[in-house]
């Protein structure tokens, strides 16, 4: 933490007007950040907790106190769009991080031919613009759309994969992972690359198969980052809006309705600025507790 | 024979991940040539179609979005947020990493508190700040609240604690101010972690949804991907291969991007993961 203080650095240059400036400069880098800063987030985060407490009326605050956020305990809609989320996270990130550790490895095994291309393949999903390749998928996932004609070719009846109850959140899933899988594994794929070579090579040296230099040399050296990965797949998929608002509008019957695009929906589109913004703050401190308490037990076990 | 054998068992499961990977965006641009017939077909073409130009001509006349005015208002919008904002949070790092002053420690810990707290928490108070400052449908509304990054601040931070304190006490000695060294000197030498920097916040900018759908109204302001979910839900009668072409449109700027920058796209995102 401690920097290094230009100030005793300079003693020797002498200059009494070189330390006045030296006082005043920290300010003139951190002034244009600053100013942004408490306009653009502090203050609309105090403003957002203010509006929270109170009702709007005709672009005017009456306080209410915990009203919208004791409306918002009773309300069935906000905590299906939360088992929905947290369905969608148990069942979508542990899937999508195996997938990730497993062809990250495969793409970095020395025996791959054509590595490079690959790897391009296997990123080309994250060069795609959300909302583009939701549209892809609404088109690929529709009663006559193409993964119904493959699944046919198994003799599968066709799957009403946007507009069952049952299916809406395995269509977001299987959006999902085919999106973020590449993300992830370029992460994990820099990771394993710079481990040591000569690691590798000691251990097939005392007679270690490649199965067991990946169980006992890859894996434990990479687990920090896919922990890391499964905090921050969490944050996202707590924060999911984009999918479902393309794919879904978080339909039908609310089955794939998410916190965010609930949120969206009762500000934007009923304008109900004090119950939204109840929301907003529930969810954020949801993300901050999940988040604390995966970052804790990813320490804990890095301690052992 | 063993050893062959899961040779090409790494080959057969790589192939099928990469086709999986490859095959939506190719069948995006694939669409984007068809009618609606070939893609909804029964037996469904997998090959370029011959309504190019029928696609091409729904979708300059759909009176709803213009694709290439969108185009044009991401590029500025994600260019102009870059720029400000990592010059505005490269030179916080600095002034963090560098310099003892009074409050150092306490103003930081505000700023590093704030990553913890999701957009949307901002969503409505911007919304209302937008609206009084009257800058609902223009760049600026997407541009300002997207310059204070916090992670960009951090980001920074932790390069310029480790810059040689050698170079720039030679440059102090050598009668530069404090700004034209940071300018001049530890800026040209961190290039590699700003344009990593620059990458994260461009894609954050460039792939955000959320907030320009609730300040872009006008379909001559909207970005990418505002143009898209519009250019979706207006239809009673969807044309699937003019939404796929208009979407195929969309994401060329990112592969060009990408074809130029390939490094420093992939050092962002992973500079994004090491915080």
């Amino acid at each position: 933490m401690s920097a290094p203080a230009p100030a005793e650095s300079l003693q020797h240059t002498g200059s009494r007007v070189r330390r006045a400036q030296l006082m005043v400069t920290p300010y003139m880098f951190l002034t244009p950040f600053i100013v942004m800063f408490g306009v653009f987030l502090v203050y609309p985060i105090i403003y957002s907790f203010i509006i929270s407490l109170s009702h709007w009326q005709a672009g005017h605050l009456v306080f209410r106190g915990l009203f919208q956020y004791r409306l918002l305990l009773n309300d069935g809609e906000f905590w299906e769009s939360l088992l929905n989320v947290g369905i969608i996270l148990v069942v979508q990130v542990p899937i999508m991080l195996t997938l990730a550790a497993i062809y990250a490895s495969l793409l970095n095994s020395p025996r791959l031919k054509g590595r490079a291309l690959f790897q391009l393949g296997f990123f080309l999903p994250v060069l795609i613009d959300m909302v583009a390749y939701s549209l892809v998928f609404s088109f690929l996932l529709a009663p006559d759309g193409l993964l119904n004609h493959f699944i046919g070719l198994f003799g599968i009846p066709p799957i009403n994969w946007l507009n069952s109850p049952q299916w809406s959140k395995i269509a977001i899933m299987i959006a999902m992972t085919w999106h973020w899988t590449g993300y992830n594994i370029i992460i994990l794929l820099g990771a394993m690359q710079s481990i040591p070579v000569s690691i590798y090579e000691a251990a097939s040296l005392d007679g270690a198969g490649a199965v067991k230099q990946w169980a006992s040399i890859t894996l434990p050296l990479v687990a920090p980052i896919l922990l890391f990965e499964s905090v921050l797949s969490t944050i996202g998929t707590l924060q999911l809006f984009t999918e479902p608002y393309i794919l879904t509008a978080g339909g039908p019957e609310h089955s794939s309705m998410t916190p965010v695009l609930y949120l969206y929906q009762v500000a934007f589109q009923q304008f109900h600025f004090g119950y939204a913004s109840a929301i907003a703050f529930a969810v954020a401190v949801l993300i901050a507790l999940l988040s604390i308490v995966q970052l804790r037990v990813s320490r804990e076990r890095a301690n052992i | 024979m063993k050893k062959k054998l899961s040779a090409s068992l790494l080959h057969i499961v790589v192939i099928i991940g990469f086709v999986i990977s490859v095959f939506p965006v190719y069948w995006m641009f694939i669409a984007g040539t068809q009618s609606n017939q070939q893609i909804l077909g029964v037996s469904p073409d997998l090959w370029i179609g011959h309504s190019l130009q029928a696609n091409f001509h729904a979708l300059m006349t759909n009176g709803s979005v213009d694709i290439f005015r969108a185009i044009l208002n991401s590029i500025v919008i994600a260019g102009g947020t870059t720029i400000v904002a990592v010059t505005f949070s490269s030179m916080a790092g600095y002034g963090f990493a560098r310099y003892q002053f009074r409050g150092r420690n306490t103003i930081f810990a505000v700023v590093l508190g704030a990553l913890m707290i999701p957009a949307q928490v901002t969503l409505i108070p911007l919304f209302i700040l937008m609206t009084h400052l009257h800058l609902i449908d223009t760049w600026w509304a997407i541009i300002l609240p997207a310059v204070p990054s916090v992670f960009g601040v951090f980001l920074m931070r932790q390069a310029f604690l480790s810059f040689p304190e050698e170079l720039i006490d030679a440059a102090r000695i050598d009668g530069l101010s404090e700004l034209s060294i940071y300018f001049r000197i530890v800026v040209p030498l961190s290039r590699s972690t700003l344009s990593a920097l620059s990458i994260i916040v461009f894609l954050a900018s460039w792939t955000n949804l959320l907030w320009p759908l609730v300040v872009l109204n006008n379909s001559s302001s909207y970005t990418i991907p505002v143009a898209l979910s519009i250019l979706e839900s207006v239809q009673t009668l969807p044309n699937y291969g003019m939404v796929m072409l208009a979407a195929s449109i969309a994401t060329l700027p990112m592969l060009i991007l990408f074809a130029l920058l390939r490094r420093n796209f992939i050092s962002g995102i992973m500079s994004g993961y090491s915080r």
